[in-house]
């Protein structure tokens, strides 16, 4: 059991010890020590981070070095795509796609000579060399608040977390009373960042009038959108910040115990949250009497099996219960009668996150980011067509160009930018007319999409939004519980008719009752997956119909997506050597060597195997 | 409070739901999965209604009544709405509708016509799970299934035997045994309270119509029939008689109809029952050995049992049910007397119930089967129907003789508790040897699920408990074995409220499945019939006594059994 001013004093003794690691706006000091700080996230991580680690190490004992360098996992740097990253302390040196063949190098050239390897620094899309993070156009427009100790401490170490301020929110918000916790969210005009974006204060005010002696506060870490990773790498880089979220809300709102459910196949970031509550108890952090104070709180981790559909909080709440996992109809909200039927407030993993930053430095801190009704910063997950794959965080209110192209670094391959899924599979499109748009949640609704998760998956001309909006469908058609008639019969339907119009055999008719079923479903679905599922849908209707009607009118796909739709034929400009032959999986490819060859359309299957085969590129798609 | 129901301002309750209040006030919002024990689960969004200040529709069955609240019923968009979510499921069912046995019953059927939907607007994919019919008792079809999921809840609330459940999700999702196994291999018991809530016809008893009509056409048969106590409550229920007389009397002038040779009454079997428990009991009693006592005429029961509590199975009386007793006693004394060999005579059984479509199963010594067949109470009407028979223009008759006389004490059989006041007049009668003394036991009647009472039987005092609804068995079983409370005699039903309430029974719209409104008339009439009878003890009936006579010399006819384990 630790006390308020033994935390205070670790995190004291430990900013001081800390001095190898670097703070933002602190200027570093010149040693001859070398830190090596390696992300330790999945996208790394699964890159082989254990490896480069060994390799580093045993490269520094056969130099005799070992004493003088020290490597650090920490958490993600947000730019997945340039993984595994490994940066230096205190020269700020940022290495990208670093393998394990390099150990030996980064060792004799850089740590002992001095020398940076150039093939390893990142290069910016205008073509710019950045050798340290401020010299990063990716970072340049982002803003830190929920994301801000993730490259810089270890999650391992609750000391390094404390370091830098870290439960010093819980800390305050043991001598302030509920209400004033609570006002002090309210205030700052927190959302909820899992989708609907429902003020979190509000939330907590509901569940802090109910009376009852149990009350719970449950983390939903269940995320499951295609394309959107920023709840898993909270967990894994920063779980701390989700306790002492947790803790404040328990605070407020009157509960004990908490919960925090994350689907099972994020199995480093159960670990991390074991060894977190682990080290959190010890440290007084949680448990019973927290910090010598009246305040009792504490954690357990409950492991979802996967579906997406128990990222909604009824089913969620079913699904900790052990009952299969499927939502229930609200009103009763959680907050009057969620687990076990009592009190409960549920809070995605980048609420809460949120959490201990507004309660010590206030609401009006965190107001200045973002716009009058959406405050704070939001992290979007930027995956697809887009050159720097990966996390990132700005305040609500940036424009879509601003993170696509600024942030984002663009489409890559010279393609031109077609439009951007917005939050995931409940989101929409939004086309480029639109890229001025501010990213918040009224604008994005306005734009028939929605914030969700923060999921943006960009795509290209060569994308067929007619597929691109069935690919979604096919996601919420599985993963549909299938409890409500609209979304369990519905989406199937609406998913028959555009596999139909992929296929060519559309009717104009079908867009009618395309549209017909999707408001149908938006309107009577019981949960929130239902009645978001045909928004992809609805979105690229109101964008691309005539993409749709090129389909149906004209039986072509202008992307050449669809395979039904397009054809491949070889020109006069081929040689006959023979190569597309031999590659053609199903020898739909006549032709004698050094003469024409020919496509037989009854027999080829359209894989375009033959086009990227073909070294003259006689071999074109007809669209 | 007082709230607005399109329009019309109508009283109501905190607490209550905006189809509670409609329901109370006759304005109709239709319902396919709601069962009221079991609270709202809102996936049928069928009952979609409009509320002032509502984002969108809002489930009635879920939706709390607030003061000032404006509801409406009947808007174009509500109408519509209802209208596609019935063309989505019309989309993946199996509308072979004349062919199913819920034709003109099915709710989903009714709904489609009162909203005009189209089957085919949606048409797609059907899931296709093809038909369980493992079971002797039960049917499984998903192909029409719609997912309300009441069955689910009935099984696992109501008995708590959780034999079937959703699995799988989206458009895959299905109701199904666990791991996909088939009915007979599951916990099932066959009570088919599920049947009774199914809105279409997904479930049903296992269909022996075509083996009646086969045994009805068979001219070297002879023909015995023999209804259920429970069935002569509610047969007017499906068909409508005229006034003049109880439905019961009209009952064996409608099996004669059929083309039955001879009218029995399983009645007769359970005074039969009645003695052979009493006797049974008795020698318990004095040894101490196996009590309590539970009674053996529920099969639905006895599964239940084998599946769930193997070790109280030697508690369990031997005596065959009164339907196999009867058609035991049919196939060797009635045989003997006939002079005819067993196999010449079919024996069918009208019940309440979807058990006994099992238990009739059973082989006898002779590798037979003492009834040949079981109709349910719906088959038995649907049957009728199909023969045209007019209700309107029918005279009342009796039971055939030889078998076919009964008692009060038979006839209460159909009723929770019935049984054991049967044997507990025949009990005090029989230790007091005396003929007249008390005919009533208020105190096992009811709709209680679970009755306990103390009686004196010439001096001794028995603990007796009757309880119905297999959750309530289990508990009571947990209570005896914990012993929280001390029990002689135990009567047991699988269905709540006993044989009124059968599985076989017609089924009234599930939606509004109310347990008092269904069995509490049928439970008043049973007792109606037990009052009018000259005789009201078992051991007043003169076939019965006669036959035992015959039995007692002869040994011809096995009237126990022993459970075995599974």
């Amino acid at each position: 059991m630790k006390s308020v001013e033994d935390i205070v004093k670790i995190r004291d003794r430990r900013r001081k010890y800390n001095h190898l690691r670097f703070r933002e706006n602190e200027p570093l000091r010149p040693l001859q020590d070398t830190e090596i700080l390696i992300c330790s996230s999945t996208g790394c991580s699964s890159c082989g981070t254990d490896k480069i680690i060994e390799a580093i190490k045993s490269e520094c004992e056969k130099k005799g070095i070992s004493n003088k360098v020290r490597i650090t996992k920490i958490g993600c740097f947000g730019l997945c795509a340039m993984g595994p990253i490994i940066t230096f302390k205190p020269t700020d040196i940022f290495y990208t796609k670093v393998k394990v063949e390099d150990a030996e190098r980064i060792v004799n050239e850089h740590i002992i000579n001095g020398k940076i390897l150039e093939d390893k620094i990142y290069v910016n899309e205008d073509g710019t060399k950045a050798e340290t993070i401020s010299k990063f156009n990716f970072y340049k427009k982002q803003k830190f608040v929920a994301r801000k100790d993730l490259r810089l401490i270890s999650p391992d170490e609750i000391e390094d977390y404390i370091s830098l301020d870290g439960y010093m929110g819980l800390i305050k918000s043991l001598s302030m009373t509920p209400e004033q916790i609570i006002e002090e969210v309210e205030n700052s005009k927190l959302r909820g960042r899992g989708g609907a974006g429902f003020p979190t204060g509000k939330k907590w005010r509901t569940a802090y009038y109910e009376k009852s002696s149990e009350k719970y506060v449950i983390c939903n870490g269940d995320e499951g959108d295609p394309g959107a990773f920023m709840d898993r790498t909270i967990l894994e880089s920063n779980p701390h910040s989700i306790l002492e979220g947790m803790a404040i809300a328990g605070r407020a709102i009157g509960a004990s115990r908490g919960i925090i459910y994350v689907r099972a196949e994020y199995k480093l970031a159960g670990e991390k949250l074991a060894r977190a509550i682990e080290s959190a108890r010890k440290y007084g952090l949680l448990g019973e009497n927290i910090l010598g104070s009246d305040f009792d709180f504490d954690i357990d981790i409950s492991l979802g099996a996967g579906a997406f559909v128990c990222g909604e909080e009824t089913a969620l709440i079913r699904s900790v219960e052990g009952k299969r996992g499927e939502p229930e109809t609200k009103p009763p909200y959680p907050a009057v009668s969620g687990l076990w039927g009592k009190p409960t407030v549920i809070n995605n993993v980048e609420t809460l996150t949120n959490i201990p930053a507004i309660i010590l430095n206030g609401a009006n801190w965190y107001r200045q980011f973002g716009t009058e009704n959406s405050s704070g910063t939001k992290i979007f997950a930027l995956s697809g067509k887009i050159r720097n794959t990966g996390l990132i965080e700005a305040p609500i209110g940036t424009t879509l160009s601003e993170i696509i192209f600024d942030i984002g670094g663009g489409v890559p391959n010279g393609k031109k930018f077609k439009a951007v899924q917005i939050g995931g599979p409940s989101g929409g499109c939004v086309p480029i007319e639109h890229l001025d748009k501010k990213v918040d949640y009224e604008s994005l609704k306005e734009l028939g999409t929605m914030m969700g998760s923060g999921g943006m998956i960009v795509v290209d001309e060569d994308t067929c939004m007619v597929d691109f909006a069935k690919f979604f469908l096919d996601f919420t058609c599985d993963e549909s519980c299938g409890k409500c008639v609209p979304c369990r019969i519905g989406n199937k339907r609406m998913k028959e008719i555009l596999t139909k119009i992929c296929e060519g055999k559309g009717t104009m008719a079908d867009l009618d009752t395309l549209e017909e079923l999707a408001h149908h479903i938006k309107n009577t679905s019981l949960c929130g997956l239902g009645q978001s599922a045909p928004n992809p849908v609805l979105s690229t209707l109101r964008y691309f119909r005539k993409e749709y009607e090129e389909h149906i009118k004209n039986k072509k796909c202008p992307a050449g997506v669809c395979k039904n739709l397009i054809s491949y034929e070889i020109s006069s400009k081929c040689i006959g050597c023979g190569l597309c032959k031999r590659g053609c999986p199903v020898s739909a490819i006549k032709g004698e060597v050094r003469k024409i060859h020919e496509i037989d359309p009854a027999l080829c299957i359209k894989c375009g195997l033959c086009e990227s085969k073909c070294p003259v590129r006689a071999i074109n798609k007809i669209r | 409070m007082k709230i607005k129901i399109d329009g019309k301002v109508c009283e109501a309750n905190e607490g209550e739901t905006v189809l509670d209040v409609a329901t109370r006030v006759g304005v109709k919002i239709p319902t396919l999965c709601y069962l009221k024990k079991f609270g709202p689960t809102s996936s049928c969004r069928m009952c979609l209604v409009e509320v002032e200040g509502q984002r969108g529709l809002v489930t009635a069955c879920s939706f709390k009544v607030k003061e000032g609240m404006n509801i409406k019923t009947n808007t174009p968009a509500i109408i519509n709405a209802r209208k596609i979510n019935l063309e989505l499921l019309l989309s993946n069912h199996d509308f072979n509708c004349t062919s199913c046995v819920r034709d003109g019953s099915c709710e989903l059927q009714a709904l489609k016509e009162e909203y005009g939907a189209d089957e085919s607007k949606f048409a797609g994919e059907k899931i296709n799970d093809g038909l369980d019919e493992s079971s002797p008792a039960i049917v499984r079809d998903n192909s029409k299934c719609i997912l309300c999921k009441k069955c689910v809840a009935v099984c696992e609330k109501m008995q708590e035997i959780g034999a079937i459940k959703e699995t799988k999700r989206g458009f895959e999702t299905k109701i199904a045994c666990a791991f996909d196994t088939e009915l007979n291999r599951s916990s099932c018991v066959g009570c088919g309270q599920c049947v009774l809530v199914c809105p279409t016809g997904a479930l049903r008893e296992s269909i022996e119509i075509e083996k009646v009509e086969k045994i009805l056409s068979d001219d070297s048969l002879i023909k015995v029939v023999a209804p259920a106590p429970s069935v002569r409550v509610a047969i007017s229920e499906e068909l409508g008689f005229n006034k003049n007389y109880p439905q019961s009397a009209y009952l064996p002038t409608l099996l004669r109809e059929m083309g039955f040779d001879k009218v029995f009454d399983v009645n007769f079997g359970a005074d039969l029952t009645v003695m052979e428990e009493a006797e049974e009991f008795l020698t318990r009693l004095k040894s101490h050995k196996n009590l309590p006592m539970f009674t053996s005429c529920c099969p639905a029961w006895v599964e239940y049992a084998k599946k769930f509590y193997p070790e109280i199975l030697p508690n369990i009386s031997t005596c065959k049910s009164p339907m196999m007793m009867l058609g035991a006693v049919v196939k060797t004394y009635y045989a003997e007397k006939l002079g005819v060999s067993p196999q010449k005579i079919a024996v069918v059984a009208i019940m309440p119930c979807t058990a006994k479509k099992k238990e009739a199963r059973q082989k006898n010594e002779q590798q037979l089967q003492d009834v040949d067949a079981v109709l349910s109470v719906r088959e038995f009407v649907y049957l009728l129907k199909k023969k045209k028979i007019n209700t309107k223009k029918l005279v009342p008759s009796g039971y055939d003789s030889m078998l076919g006389e009964s008692t009060g004490a038979g006839v209460i059989f159909g009723a929770s508790g019935g049984v054991m006041e049967a044997s507990l007049r025949t009990l005090n009668d029989i230790l007091n040897g005396k003929n007249n003394l008390k005919l009533d036991y208020e105190e096992v009647r009811g709709l209680n699920s679970v009755k306990l009472a103390s009686v004196d039987l010439a001096g001794k005092k028995v603990n007796v408990a009757v309880v119905s609804g297999l959750k309530n068995v289990g508990e009571l079983i947990d209570k005896i074995k914990r012993n929280e409370i001390q029990v002689d005699f135990v009567e047991v039903m699988s269905c709540p409220g006993g044989c009124i309430n059968g599985g076989g029974m017609p089924i009234k719209n599930s939606c509004t499945q109310n347990y008092s409104r269904v069995v509490e008339p049928r439970m008043k009439e049973i007792y109606a019939l037990d009052k009018i009878n000259e005789f009201r003890k078992s051991h007043q009936n003169k076939e019965v006594n006669e036959f035992r006579k015959w039995n007692a010399k002869t040994h011809g006819t096995k009237l126990h059994t022993i459970h075995g384990k599974i």
